[in-house]
């Protein structure tokens, strides 16, 4: 005699992936918002020009990798993608190359990693309320 | 921070004449550097500084950057750069005034150069964690 159980293991998995998966993207959007906010501060101003509207959330070519919250500099033909030279730090000895202008060394205003780091526990959050809902749904 | 930037200063300046601090000549600096400071040279700062609380104890959680930069059309000198670096910091204990220090624990190092300058700008940012700690007043 054979006891089975049916414990619709793959749908439950998918199902859960799916609500981990939008509190992912939630999670990147959170980060992105706080990056946005540190930047502004920094830069002190209150318009999205520039690097501020270069933005944006995307989701990983890697299998399994989640979220990325992406920034880089004015797509112009002689700017440089410069925004992680603004979060690192560099030493440019004239700005985008352009050699008219004057020399400057650059100082690092991280944005990317303090937002991530703020926002660490509330992901931890999200994801548990996000799991909670799902369930809660059935 | 002024009292962890302090230690850290200290700790730098305690060996001058081989090391880390012989290979930059002495030049590591707070936050920026001088416009026109001569290569190579070291800038450190913090990146973020969380407070947190227990109940009987207080913990300062930093992540530090340090920035070092060369330029010279070979990378052999920032490559020595980052290891003389490593030696020095990694792991090491600090003297930090009124705190007890836990941890100075390297974390990621991100290649940060400027290839466009001529001669190219070799560097490295290296991120370390370090942990204080104190009785909460």
């Amino acid at each position: 005699m054979t006891f089975e159980i049916e414990w619709y293991g793959g749908q439950v998995l998918n199902a859960s992936k799916i609500a981990l998966d939008t509190a992912s993207k939630k999670v990147a959007k959170m980060v992105m918002e706080d990056a946005k906010k540190i930047l502004k501060q920094k830069a002190k101003t209150t318009t999205d020009k520039g690097l501020l509207s270069q933005f944006y959330v995307d989701e990983s070519l890697f299998k399994n990798g989640g979220y990325l919250v992406w920034c880089q500099g004015p797509k112009k033909w002689w700017g440089k993608y410069h925004a992680s030279f603004f979060e690192l730090g560099n030493v440019w000895i004239h700005p985008y190359g352009n050699k008219s202008l004057p020399k400057i060394n650059l100082p690092a205003n991280p944005f990317m990693r303090p937002a991530a780091r703020k926002n660490k526990h509330k992901a931890t959050k999200v994801y548990q309320d996000s799991l909670d809902a799902w369930l809660k749904a059935g | 921070m002024d009292l962890l930037f302090q230690a850290i200063y200290n700790h730098f300046s305690a060996t001058t004449g081989s090391g880390f601090y012989n290979d930059v000549s002495g030049r590591m600096y707070p936050n920026f550097a001088s416009q026109g400071a001569s290569f190579p040279y070291c800038v450190y700062f913090s990146v973020v500084d969380g407070n947190d609380l227990d109940f009987s104890d207080e913990s300062e959680d930093f992540l530090l950057q340090f920035n070092i930069f060369s330029q010279n059309t070979s990378s052999i000198e920032a490559g020595n750069l980052l290891e003389s670096l490593k030696t020095m910091f990694d792991n090491c204990s600090l003297t930090v005034t009124g705190w007890r220090h836990l941890q100075f624990q390297r974390g990621n190092i991100y290649p940060n150069g400027d290839y466009e300058q001529s001669p190219p700008i070799q560097g490295y940012s290296v991120e370390y964690n370090v942990l204080l700690e104190k009785a909460r007043s």
